[in-house]
């Protein structure tokens, strides 16, 4: 049966969101287990995952990273069906040694209307532990709020954080550390 | 690895990357043990979809991917990529991913290469479109 939201999270609807709104900070390492399963999944054979690369050691696939912006969105808002990845915008700025914690700060910077639908863009730097900066992500969803209340009626809706435990989830509006 | 060169020509084809999409890789790509519009069939169905569909950074990986394969490491310190997604990917699709070189912008002494980039399935469709650059040496 599909997983229900937790159900004292809010709903992330278009006309509610605000612009300049900090979302949760997340902590996150990825190890090679984790990342060999997006390995296994894109086919992706290049030597620079798995052992040697020309920063020394192996690196972290920016794959695991990307949906920073929605990983730190599901971590307080209700994460529906009505919720389109439309768009995405990505500075690759220096790679992650695998193994090397990551801190990823987001924010939600800009909404607007499209073809009558409401669009949001939440912008994450990620960084690593030593400050350094390594990848800055902008992603665009769209979010339909008609049919995002019809999939909550079903309880057709996406996935808590609770199965993203990699991440650790510091929340200052619920004071989650 | 590298193929992007100084003295490549604006209009030229960057190296093509095919996949093969399957709902083995939609699921372990997605990393979910749930079950939701990436992983199983009736979770789709139920929200107006023909089939599960892979995640739109599933796509974006395997641009990031071809253009590794381009750039070399100055893919993964400089590279900029903006992509949209325009279509579904489903199982049983097979992508590739294109794309060409559009122009060449000198940033003092570094040569930026900006290239069109997108995904088509094996009906011709684009899934993807979108632009990339990064600094050639």
């Amino acid at each position: 049966m599909p997983i229900r939201a937790e159900p004292d999270f809010e709903m992330m609807v278009y006309e509610d969101m605000v612009v300049g709104e900090e979302l949760p900070e997340l902590e996150v390492t990825f190890d090679e287990h984790l990342q060999g399963r997006f390995l296994v999944a894109l086919k992706e054979e290049n030597p620079w995952y798995y052992s040697r690369s020309p920063w020394g050691g192996p690196i972290t696939h920016h794959a695991l990273l990307d949906d920073a912006p929605m990983v730190a969105a599901m971590c307080r808002y209700q994460y529906p069906f009505g919720f389109v990845h439309a768009r995405q915008e990505t500075e690759f700025i220096n790679p992650l040694p695998l193994g090397k914690p990551a801190r990823i700060t987001s924010r939600i910077v800009d909404k607007y209307i499209k073809r009558n639908r409401g669009y949001i863009v939440i912008e994450s730097l990620v960084v690593d532990e030593d400050g350094v900066e390594i990848l800055r992500s902008r992603n665009h969803a769209m979010i339909d709020d008609d049919r995002l209340r019809e999939a909550a009626k079903t309880g057709l809706l996406h996935v808590p954080p609770s199965i993203h435990p990699q991440y650790k989830i510091r929340d200052k509006r619920r004071g989650q550390s | 690895m590298t193929v992007a060169t100084r003295n490549m020509e604006v209009g030229q084809e960057l190296p093509p990357l095919r996949k093969e999409i399957t709902l083995d890789s939609i699921r372990l790509f997605s990393m979910w043990a749930n079950l939701n519009i990436h992983t199983d069939w009736e979770v789709a169905r139920k929200a107006g979809l023909p089939a599960p569909i892979a995640q739109g950074l599933q796509s974006h990986a395997y641009v990031s991917e071809m253009l590794t394969n381009f750039f070399g490491k100055n893919w993964l310190q400089g590279g900029k990529l903006s992509l949209t997604f325009i279509n579904y990917t489903m199982p049983g699709d097979i992508i590739t991913v294109r794309g060409t070189l559009k122009e060449k912008i000198a940033e003092g002494p570094v040569l930026r290469f900006n290239c069109e980039v997108w995904c088509e399935n094996q009906a011709g469709q684009k899934t993807v479109v979108g632009t990339a650059s990064a600094p050639v040496d």
